[in-house]
């Protein structure tokens, strides 16, 4: 996929609306474009985190294991970003993820978010963004759920 | 080596020092001929009278008599030149194989220290004494005996005419010859002292700069390169201050010297004067005194400077030899000695005290059955190192003695040490020759037989050898010693290398090293059919699906989005291998076939849109920003440049664009590779474009020789073997799938037959500097691999193969079944990790003990078979 189709892409994720289109255009050449098959697995639970993905076409499915067995959490299309949290806070992989379709991602090395990152404060701030609200909808998800259990008991 | 300088000169060049001494004297006749005959030309040709003169036998009137003299002169001219030359060759040959000679020795001498010397011995001092400091001696022993018999003797003439002129003035001519012959040596005294702080200054700088060389991680690590550089810097500003102190005394001594030598013609001229005024001397032997004191002049200074250099070069000479007489040093049987079979029997300790500098080793009493396996644990602090080298015999106990089979290992000659001990530690020693003579390293103990040779330079070099003691051997010949190997032949030996490097999982990456490694031209041939096997078993191993989903093939006419535009255009590779696309920009094939195919113009736009694009990338992020580093297809340094480029044409547009801009522009677009960069660069407008100048190249190239197509089966020298076997282009997409390829193309390699070839091709492969082209663990496995090959009967390895790990379990294992006969001991970390016969503890005081009593030799499978059963229970 070639960089306009991927800059086209990346216009349209939330993370990337307030920011310039040729410092993205600077963030598509500098990531890799992947191909995976349906089925495919990006990476397991436990690897090392060493890259962010954006999903340039196709889903993939999050995968987490259960009972022995791996159940579906999520699935990700067009325009969504994982894998980011590893690469940021050095961890290894929380849950495994596989091409539920043909799949194409942009493949952000670690070292060329943390380049981007000081680079482009602007993309640095959106992130910031985007995890504070998701940490802040797994708090109130997390009360709830407190709130529920002990109803329970 | 002798203690004094003459000593050395005499005993090793009495022969050519005669000769020289002999050269010397003939010639004295003839120099006194060729100042005869000028002056018989002058008195008796030109102005005398009474001819025709009667020379052997003819008459002859005055022309042909002058002619006659005048011929004489300049034979005697060409006979005197001629016999100077001989002198002065024979003095430089002679310096050169004294030099020679002494160089060797000293190395030799090194050979023999003990290893204990080497605590002390830095390599930078002993090259700086080896190669700077004896380098003028060489020189000077050519002509230690000539130089003072030649100007000593014309003194003595000179002299002894003065003498016979008058006694008096005579007197008063040498008058002074004592006070500079008594002050000289005194004021030279200081200069040799300076002379010797020099040298030494010298050597401690040249073993700083080697220490920064060695140390440059720490160096990068530490942040010191500015305290290194101080401390360079400082031994810089001593040796000028040392330079300019010697100027103020060698200078003080020259000008001396000149006083002394004018002052006596300061005696004459007034003395004489007054003399031959008074009548007391005649006019005539005044003048004939004083032609004869300037005649004198000349050999006086070259005797006073010989003096001078006897003393600088005597003492030279001796600072140089005291640094290398130990006391204690091996004879030269340690090297030259004749045993070569290994030793076999038991490892015996007894007494053993490990002196300062090892962890307060104690070993009491300890015997290693020959054959038995040990693993060594403890002594963290030094000991277990100092133990492990003491049983390999490099390191001497201040205390006790080891044996093996009842012969101290300390004192064995190292043929001997050699055949029987193998020792691997942490940082092998490699040298910079090809992995394979590193290989064979353990084996290079026989001296080539050269006695057969008619080869007139093999001759000439033994001849030389012979004259200067040197080794008569030659250092390129076959060393191999194939019987400690166990083998007959160099094929033999040849499989067994393969089969070893195997054993130790060094095959692997021989093989990897070889794959991306490409072929001399003139080899290609012998490839092709192999190279072609492995395609077409790699093509078979993976349907035509499965291929194309992991690498893109090459196809006529098609636009290959996984190659770049250079192979897209030529739809082949030149054989020629080149660095960059500039690189093969200036061979004349490329160039002519972009010309030829009108590919050029359409080229040098794409590279005016790639410029562009990194014109405005860089304006995007900061200049020195890391961002830059970051794009797969083009360095930064290129992406600047470009840019660079672009404003460059966009400030002057009416002068154009430059042949070089223009080859800057072709450059940025051969190197474009479609899935890799995504730059939206090539259109389908441009592709079609580009298959029809490929068309256009394919028809010029059609023939010739240097080119390789796509579609030609043959093998490509200017491409690697692993693009030679899969002849497509692998898929930057799916690099997800490289780890699938790079297996199946293994599988190709070795049903293919080519796996042998490619680790032959490895192993030749340059090992690098201190073995850098390998990486840490490649080095350890080569020097195991090394220590199995020669077969000894003692292996050490100390900081190998002593883990847990099934890779160290394996190569501990393929150790044990090669040399089923030889003493293992291993350090290891905890003493079961072993499967041992016995381990030896060190306790945290340095005592040794056997913590397992050893079962006696050939009963050494058990305890393998009794770990099995405690990790059963």
């Amino acid at each position: 996929m070639n960089l306009n189709r991927v800059v086209e892409v990346m216009r349209e994720m939330p993370l990337f609306r307030n920011v310039d289109p040729k410092q993205l255009r600077v963030v598509a050449m500098m990531g890799e474009v992947s191909t995976y098959r349906s089925g495919e697995r990006l990476f397991e639970k436990g690897d090392e985190g060493d890259a962010a993905y954006i999903v340039l076409s196709g889903e993939v499915l999050v995968l987490v294991p259960s009972d022995g067995d791996e159940q579906a959490v999520a699935t990700l299309g067009k325009g969504e970003l994982f894998g980011e949290l590893a690469v940021l806070c050095d961890q290894s992989r929380t849950s495994a993820i596989a091409a539920k379709s043909d799949l194409e991602v942009l493949r952000l090395d670690r070292t060329v978010v943390m380049n981007l990152m000081h680079e482009f404060p602007a993309i640095t701030l959106e992130l910031v963004r985007i995890l504070g609200r998701r940490l802040e909808r797994t708090t109130a998800e997390l009360s709830q759920a407190l709130a529920e259990l002990s109803g329970v008991r | 080596m002798d203690k004094r300088f003459f000593n050395f000169v005499w005993r090793h060049s009495k022969r050519e020092q005669i000769t020289i001494l002999a050269l010397t004297a003939v010639s004295f006749p003839m120099v006194y001929i060729s100042l005869e005959i000028p002056k018989r030309i002058v008195n008796d040709a030109i102005n005398g009278r009474d001819f025709p003169r009667e020379v052997l036998g003819f008459e002859l009137q005055q022309v042909p008599y002058l002619l006659v003299l005048c011929f004489a002169f300049l034979g005697m001219v060409v006979l005197i030149n001629g016999m100077k030359w001989l002198i002065n060759y024979s003095i430089g040959v002679t310096g050169e194989r004294m030099l020679r000679r002494l160089r060797f020795m000293m190395f030799e001498y090194v050979m023999r220290f003990r290893i204990s010397a080497f605590r002390r011995t830095k390599p930078g001092e002993i090259i700086q004494m080896m190669l700077g400091e004896v380098e003028p001696l060489g020189g000077f022993i050519g002509e230690v005996i000539a130089t003072p018999a030649f100007q000593g003797g014309l003194l003595c003439v000179y002299m002894i005419f003065i003498f016979m002129q008058d006694f008096w003035l005579g007197l008063a001519a040498i008058a002074l010859y004592p006070v500079q012959a008594i002050l000289l040596p005194k004021m030279q005294a200081k200069v040799i002292r300076l002379n010797k702080a020099r040298a030494h200054n010298t050597r401690v700088l040249a073993d700083a700069i080697g220490e920064g060389i060695t140390s440059i991680a720490d160096i990068h690590t530490n942040d010191t390169a500015r305290w290194h550089l101080a401390q360079i810097s400082g031994r810089l500003y001593r040796n000028t201050t040392i330079r300019i102190d010697l100027f103020k005394r060698k200078f003080t001594i020259k000008f001396i010297n000149n006083f002394l030598n004018q002052l006596t013609p300061f005696f004459f001229y007034s003395a004489g004067g007054y003399l031959v005024i008074t009548g007391d001397l005649d006019f005539g032997s005044l003048v004939a005194v004083l032609a004869a004191y300037k005649d004198l002049a000349g050999p006086w200074r070259e005797v006073l400077n010989y003096l001078q250099r006897w003393n600088d070069f005597n003492s030279r000479y001796e600072f140089v030899v005291e640094s290398f007489m130990a006391e204690d040093m091996f004879g030269t049987d340690r090297i030259f000695g004749p045993e070569r079979a290994p030793l076999r029997g038991d490892l015996e300790l007894a007494g053993i005290e490990g002196g300062p500098g090892s962890g307060g080793l104690t070993a009491p009493r300890l015997t290693i059955r020959q054959g038995q396996t040990v693993a060594v644990a403890g002594g963290g602090n030094g000991a277990r190192d100092a133990l492990m080298r003491m049983m390999a015999g490099l390191l001497e106990p201040a205390a006790g003695r080891i044996t093996i089979g009842g012969e101290p290992l300390t004192e064995l000659t190292m043929p001997r040490l050699g055949a029987t001990v193998a020792y691997v530690g942490a940082e092998p020693g490699i040298i910079a020759r090809s992995i394979r003579d590193n290989l064979v390293y353990g084996l290079l103990r026989r001296m080539p037989d050269l006695s057969g040779q008619a080869d007139a330079n093999v001759a000439a070099m033994l001849r030389e050898a012979r004259a200067t003691g040197n080794m008569q051997a030659d250092p390129e010949g076959d060393w191999t010693d194939y019987e400690a190997a166990g083998v007959r032949s160099p094929e033999e030996l040849d499989r067994r290398l393969l089969a070893l490097v195997d054993r130790v999982g060094l095959a692997d990456d021989m093989v990897a090293s070889a794959l991306d490694s490409q072929i001399d031209r003139k080899d290609a041939g012998r490839w092709t059919q192999p190279i072609l096997a492995a395609r077409a078993e790699l093509a078979a191993s993976l349907s035509a699906a499965e291929l194309a989903d992991i690498a893109e093939p090459w196809v006529e006419g098609r636009f290959n989005t996984n190659g770049t535009l250079l192979a897209n255009v030529l739809f082949g590779m030149p054989e020629e291998i080149a660095t960059g696309m500039r690189g093969y920009i200036r061979q004349p094939l490329v160039i002519s076939a972009l010309d030829a195919s009108g590919a050029r113009a359409e080229l040098e736009a794409i590279g005016r849109d790639i410029a562009g694009e990194f014109a405005d990338l860089v304006a995007t992020v900061d200049e020195n920003s890391p961002v830059l580093d970051s794009f797969a297809g083009y360095p930064k340094a290129e992406i600047l440049a470009a840019a660079d480029l672009v404003k460059a044409i966009h400030a002057s547009p009416a002068q154009g664009v430059t042949d070089e801009q223009r080859e800057t522009l072709l450059a940025l677009a051969l190197g474009y590779v479609q899935t890799r960069d995504r730059l939206d660069v090539v259109d389908e407008t441009r592709i079609s474009s580009l298959m029809d100048c490929q068309k256009r190249a394919r028809s010029h190239l059609q023939g010739k020789p240097g080119f390789v197509c796509f579609d030609e089966p043959r093998f490509n020298p200017g491409r690697s073997i692993a693009e030679n076997i899969l002849n497509a282009m692998r898929r930057f997409d799916r690099k997800s799938a490289w780890k699938l390829l790079g297996e199946r193309m293994e599988a190709a390699i070795r049903s293919a037959g080519l796996r042998d070839d490619l680790i032959r091709l490895g192993l030749g492969a340059p090992a690098g500097s201190g073995g850098s082209n390998l990486s840490a663990t490649a080095r350890r496995r080569l020097a195991l691999a090394r220590a199995m090959l020669k077969r000894p009967s003692l292996v050490v390895l100390d900081g190998v193969a002593g883990g847990r790990s099934p890779a160290d379990v394996a190569l501990r294992e393929s150790i044990r079944s090669e040399l089923p006969e030889a003493t293992l001991v291993v350090a290891v970390e905890h003493a079961d990790d072993a499967d041992a016969d016995c381990a030896i503890e060190i306790d945290d005081d340095g005592v040794a003990h056997l913590r397992q009593p050893c079962r006696p030799a050939g009963d050494a499978g058990r305890a393998a078979g009794e770990r099995k059963r405690r990790q059963a229970t």
